[in-house]
């Protein structure tokens, strides 16, 4: 196990390098610069501010300093949007935000989605496997970026039960969590009820059963925890996508996450932003797909790793 | 409970009875299946409601969709005042003269959103179609020819798959919007502009760049299923109807085209009903991040972008928008569940 996890974390590095060459060519590819202003700057101005960010370097010169700065100096780069912000301040002052924001909604998701999965699975053809596709599908057809207007018009401005937007107080996180939430959780509801489904007829549900196991522990140890795993599979590139920051939800909820830099640091040719927030993102997301493979020879003992 | 439980005879009989005789036809029984399925027809009728009010846009919708007086502005229809707080009374303008209220410019709200049909659902067609085109013709000659060919495509999906889509979308709509405006006759930006005019002329909606729209998610949307066109062929050309059609001495084009294409289409035409949504909802996405149509033609993602941002003093702006989005993504869901059971009965429910 512990050889597997050293060999997929150097597996990072050629990964990581790759995804960052493509992100930095794409980047810079699109036509169009930094200091582009509906007013034209003088060109002075702006040859002085391409020398100061050595934004006048070949793109492989450039490519080769930042590098080297993330790697020596774990130095993201300054954004060019201001010049006292740096990206790693931006990291620090947005990213604990936007993860846990995103933590809650990856426990919705997943307190919602398993347990009416797992019921609709028992109960096939019952109300409630109907109430859980009922579900399912409006998690799948009601977006994010309509599930957030519609939450504050019911509970916020109708009933007036919780704050509108903003961030800081634990009632603020409840709504945009659930509109992060929802739609991940209809997905998981629908997958987990269809390898439930496939796993209470295998063999060894019937064996454990006729060894006098109660239902509960049948399900729970024996149907549940083997129905997991391709529900496992898709909780890594879930969570991280929420965990880095969802632009919709951040905006319609005025919280200040990270999912706005994804975003704003594209369109306004904010070359370090864009490295940085898609680095961030790939980090996570390589690690969270290693915690999934690590959880399947948990959840499957037949399952090794060497 | 005696009824209930027929055997597989009784059932076959059955199905041979409702046909009357006529001999087994896949896309027949599919059909019969379909309209018995009354979510899947409640989508589809609202799929084709959707249709005709892109199509008849100019004779449904009471004003043009840019049309407006800013004197207007933020009206709140009579009807829906009722249901806001009470304070939302104190400041805004109410009437009758627009169904679902204005916007902030004065515009009417419901004309807005019938002329929106004319960006989501193109949108979402032409992703489709764009997927369906691309990606059975790369999976078909990956899945068919196998070997070094299958690799090398493979890989190369692979690759774009890793890419995370949206970045991809977002870098090609930015590349699009700042590379395609300024332009000089002969260029080929310019030809690419011509071709969007030309597009936009089709769909009524000067300046709205639609081409690039349906390019950029074009671009990214053929991956999947090439990998499922490819799947299917994998399992399919192996079997004995393909080697007997190659015994007599049929070509490869023919061979994909008469006898292993109408064995996968229907796996593959379920895949893209139900990718639909999923299209409709990139332009929503791109829309409100403001990289999608330009102003003033009205997407529902750039009014819901509109509208949330004066979500709590007029809510209207944000909720017809919502919920017409809401209701389309329903209908192509149903329709796309009910096609799946419909041409493929065993894997009803599983997915």
């Amino acid at each position: 196990m512990f050889r597997y996890v050293a060999r997929r974390l150097l597996w990072m590095i050629p990964v990581m390098l790759f995804i960052s060459v493509i992100t930095f060519s794409l980047a810079h590819a699109v036509p169009g610069g930094p200091f582009d202003r509906e007013k034209p700057v003088p060109p002075e101005i702006i040859a002085n501010l391409n020398k100061y960010y050595s934004l006048d370097l070949p793109v492989w010169k450039q490519y080769l300093k930042y590098m080297g700065d993330v790697l020596l100096h774990f130095d993201f780069g300054p954004t060019y949007r201001s010049r006292s912000l740096r990206v790693n301040d931006i990291f620090r002052d947005h990213l604990p935000v936007s993860a846990q924001l995103g933590v809650v909604s990856m426990l919705i998701a997943i307190g919602l989605g398993v347990p009416l999965g797992m019921l609709a699975a028992l109960k096939q053809n019952t109300f409630w496997d109907y109430l859980g596709m009922a579900v399912a599908i409006f998690g799948v057809s009601v977006p994010s970026i309509v599930l957030g207007p519609l939450l504050i018009l019911i509970f916020a401005l109708r009933l007036g039960w919780l704050p509108v937007a903003g961030w800081g107080t634990p009632a603020q996180v409840i709504m945009p969590a659930l509109a992060l939430g929802l739609g991940s959780s209809a997905i998981i509801a629908r997958l987990t009820r269809a390898s439930m489904l496939q796993v209470i007829r295998e063999d060894y549900i019937r064996t454990a059963r006729a060894k006098g196991l109660s239902e509960r522990l049948v399900m729970v140890r024996h149907a549940l925890k083997n129905a997991f795993i391709p529900v496992a599979t898709i909780l890594g590139p879930m969570f991280a996508a929420v965990v880095t920051g969802t632009f919709v939800v951040e905006q319609i909820f005025a919280i200040p996450g990270l999912g706005k830099y994804f975003i704003t640091s594209i369109t306004n040719r904010d070359y370090p932003v864009v490295m940085g927030t898609i680095l961030l993102y790939a980090v996570i997301l390589v690690f969270a797909n290693l915690a999934v493979d690590i959880t399947y020879a948990f959840l499957d003992p037949r399952i090794r790793y060497t | 409970m005696k009824t209930e439980t027929k055997t597989v005879q009784e059932r076959a009989a059955i199905r041979l009875s409702e046909r009357m005789g006529e001999p087994a036809n896949l896309w027949y029984d599919a059909w019969r299946r379909l309209i018995r399925n009354r979510a899947a027809m409640l989508g589809l009728i609202i799929v084709v409601v959707l249709i005709a009010m892109a199509v008849l846009a100019p004779r449904v919708a009471p004003y043009g969709y840019a049309q407006g007086d800013s004197y207007e502005a933020y009206t709140i229809p009579n009807w829906l005042i009722n249901l806001l707080p009470a304070s939302v009374k104190t400041y805004t303008k109410t009437g009758e003269k627009f169904l679902f209220g204005s916007d902030y410019l004065g515009r009417d709200m419901l004309s807005r959103l019938i002329y929106g049909t004319r960006v989501s659902l193109p949108v979402g067609f032409m992703g489709a179609l764009t997927a369906l085109i691309i990606g059975l013709v790369y999976g078909c000659i990956s899945g068919y020819f196998g070997g070094a060919v299958d690799n090398i495509m493979m890989r190369i999906v692979d690759i774009m798959y890793a890419f995370p889509t949206m970045l991809l979308i977002i870098l090609m709509m930015a590349f699009f919007k700042s590379s395609f405006a300024k332009v000089q006759p002969g260029s080929v930006s310019y030809t690419f502009n011509q071709i969007n005019k030309l597009v936009d002329g089709i769909l009524g909606l000067q300046g709205g760049g639609m081409l690039f729209i349906f390019m950029g998610i074009g671009i990214t949307a053929w991956m999947g299923m090439a990998r499922l066109a490819r799947g299917q062929i994998l399992s399919l050309k192996e079997k004995e109807f393909v080697e007997a059609a190659h015994m007599i001495g049929a070509g490869d084009i023919r061979i994909i085209i008469r006898h292993i294409l109408p064995n996968i289409i229907g796996p593959c035409l379920v895949a893209e009903t139900l990718a639909i949504p999923n299209y409709i909802n990139t332009e929503v996405f791109l829309s409100f991040i403001g990289l999608g149509v330009d102003p003033p033609t009205p997407s529902w993602g750039a009014m819901i972008s509109e509208g949330s941002q004066s979500i709590r003093s007029y809510p209207h702006m944000v909720l017809f928008p919502a919920l017409a989005l809401a209701i389309t993504m329903f209908a192509f869901n149903f329709l796309g569940d009910g096609l799946r059971d419909a041409l493929d009965p065993k894997m009803k429910g599983t997915s």
